[in-house]
């Protein structure tokens, strides 16, 4: 009998609930937005976060448990983020799964979000070849790991400041394109050109990434050119985000033996930066894997999927938040 | 059956069993850690009762610490939904001011401390009615609440600056030298907190300025 796994993510702003089995079959996913309660403050207002996430865990679990006709007797396991994320938000969802767990008496597994989110390639269909390359693009993160298999994995380099979905949302304030500012900005990008010649800091040094620099490099541009054609600082910018990149992640390529390379995270459904990444592999002549739009955000089907390689590892991690896990921790 | 309470807008979490108004289990007992989960299974296992044993979960629902208050809330809830059983939602408010009205029958003010010099302010006037409830300031809420009141005590965070107030002068204001009510009555006064029973699609959601 497959096993089935609930996942709950609330590392953010959306409180998401998934039932997925062990065949990474996704019986059903919900996700409730806070979107119209950030929009108005440009970006993530934590402490409205977490009231957003108690007012809407209890209805999103049901409503999953219902569409998938799943009873509780079912579920073989509960899969939570532990984190990294904002500590409010991740409380709630917390002790909530602590809450079913006890009375249903099952087992809760404690689930590190980055992990999770490099198995959303694998959501629905196995995409990955390993060795792979994953570059994880995100409001919160913004790194490249090699992944030896679905569990070994190798940190190669991340930002030092910024992520790039934080630059992409502030560059969208200042252009006055509202929150989440990745769709706005790409969009306004195709009807502009890029003719501003933007800083790309770090571009030649190793596999890190530096984004403030960008972010302010726009403000100021801003400031001297308050009459500047906005279409086409959203198209130099999108385009020096793509150049970095894209060079961080062939010269990832180039150094580490891979046979696939892998683009997750919120980021990474941008339709720019997708087909530069695809347009990359291609030259080089590796398989691409992207996952499919509705899994490229904070979801828990991912949570859940990642949680059955803890357990194929016999790995059980507490459900204690931990804001400071990276990649290669479990 | 067995009643289960939780308060954590105070200091530390405190998680009570009882059953007939008479409490089983009480985790301060269990100082080593303060994860709600194993305090509750330690304490079914010193009572020698059964998660199902649980037939409703009485929580405080602050205002307190925001992250503590919504921690015991959202346990509180799921656990109520995984055994398809009631939530009573308490305020800190009623919990401090029934303690403090139990123990000096009098009229009770309590306050907690928010953001901007803004505060949580409950006036209770006898140990059936919780009278009010408001979100602000001190000096512009309290005066209208005592004007005609010649006793009363004051519990939380701004006692000395309400037995300090102008209003006050004339009046004789007991400092109860209480921050917050004592979580015990949850379950030893349980029949005082019958108003607010929330089972599914309901739940518990904490006190804040919007609630109110």
């Amino acid at each position: 009998m497959k096993k089935i796994i609930l996942g709950i993510e609330t590392s953010c702003d959306d409180t998401a609930v998934a039932l997925v089995d062990s065949e990474g079959n996704i019986l059903s996913s919900v996700i409730a937005s806070q979107l119209d309660i950030h929009n108005e403050f440009g970006g993530i207002y934590p402490e409205f976060a977490a009231r957003a996430h108690i007012s809407a865990i209890l209805p999103t679990i049901h409503e999953t448990l219902k569409k998938a006709n799943i009873s509780p007797k079912e579920i073989s396991a509960i899969a939570i983020t532990r984190g990294p994320g904002l500590i409010g938000s991740l409380l709630v969802g917390i002790n909530t799964a602590k809450g079913l767990a006890t009375g249903w008496n099952i087992p809760l597994i404690g689930i590190n979000h980055l992990r999770g989110h490099l198995r959303s390639a694998d959501l629905e269909e196995k995409r990955i070849i390993y060795p792979a390359t994953i570059l994880l693009v995100s409001g919160g993160h913004t790194f490249l790991a090699y992944m030896q298999s679905e569990t070994d994995i190798k940190l190669l380099g991340t930002t030092r400041d910024d992520s790039v979905g934080e630059c992409y949302d502030k560059v969208a304030r200042m252009l006055g394109l509202g929150y989440p500012g990745g769709p706005a900005i790409d969009k306004l990008a195709k009807t502009g050109t890029s003719n501003i010649k933007f800083p790309r800091p770090l571009i030649d040094k190793g596999l890190e990434f530096s984004f403030s620099g960008l972010k302010s490099a726009v403000a100021r541009y801003l400031d001297a050119n308050p009459d500047a054609n906005k279409a086409d600082v959203a198209a130099s910018f999108v385009e020096t985000v793509i150049d970095v990149l894209i060079t961080k992640s062939k010269k990832a390529l180039k150094q580490f033996s891979a046979k696939s390379f892998a683009m997750v995270g919120g980021v990474s459904a941008s339709p720019q930066i997708r087909e530069s990444a695809t347009e990359m592999c291609k030259k080089l002549n590796i398989a691409i894997c992207l996952p499919p739009m509705r899994w490229s955000t904070d979801n828990a089907a991912m949570i859940a999927l990642a949680a059955f390689d803890y357990l194929n590892l016999n790995i059980t991690k507490p459900a204690t938040s931990d804001l400071h896990l990276t990649i290669e921790d479990f | 059956m067995i009643k289960l309470a939780i308060s954590t807008s105070a200091g530390q979490f405190a998680l009570f069993l009882g059953e007939n108004n008479k409490i089983l289990f009480d985790s301060s007992s269990i100082e080593e850690i303060q994860e709600l989960d194993y305090l509750l299974l330690q304490g079914l296992k010193i009572i020698n009762k059964k998660i199902e044993d649980i037939s409703e979960i009485i929580i405080d629902i602050g205002p307190g610490g925001t992250s503590r208050v919504r921690t015991g809330i959202a346990f509180a809830n799921s656990l109520a939904y995984s055994l398809n059983i009631s939530v009573c939602s308490v305020t800190s408010m009623k919990l401090a001011c029934l303690d403090a009205a139990l123990k000096y029958k009098v009229p009770v003010i309590f306050s907690v401390k928010s953001i901007k010099n803004n505060a949580y302010i409950g006036f209770y006037n006898n140990t059936n009615l919780f009278n009010n409830i408001e979100y602000g300031k001190i000096i512009e809420i309290i005066p209208k609440w005592i004007e005609n009141i010649e006793e009363f005590v004051v519990v939380g965070a701004h006692r000395e600056e309400i037995i300090n107030l102008d209003i006050c002068k004339n009046k004789n204001v007991i400092d109860s030298k209480m921050m917050f009510g004592n979580a015990k009555i949850l379950i030893e006064k349980s029949n005082f907190f019958t108003e607010t029973h929330l089972k599914f699609p309901e739940f518990a959601l904490p006190v804040t300025e919007e609630t109110l």
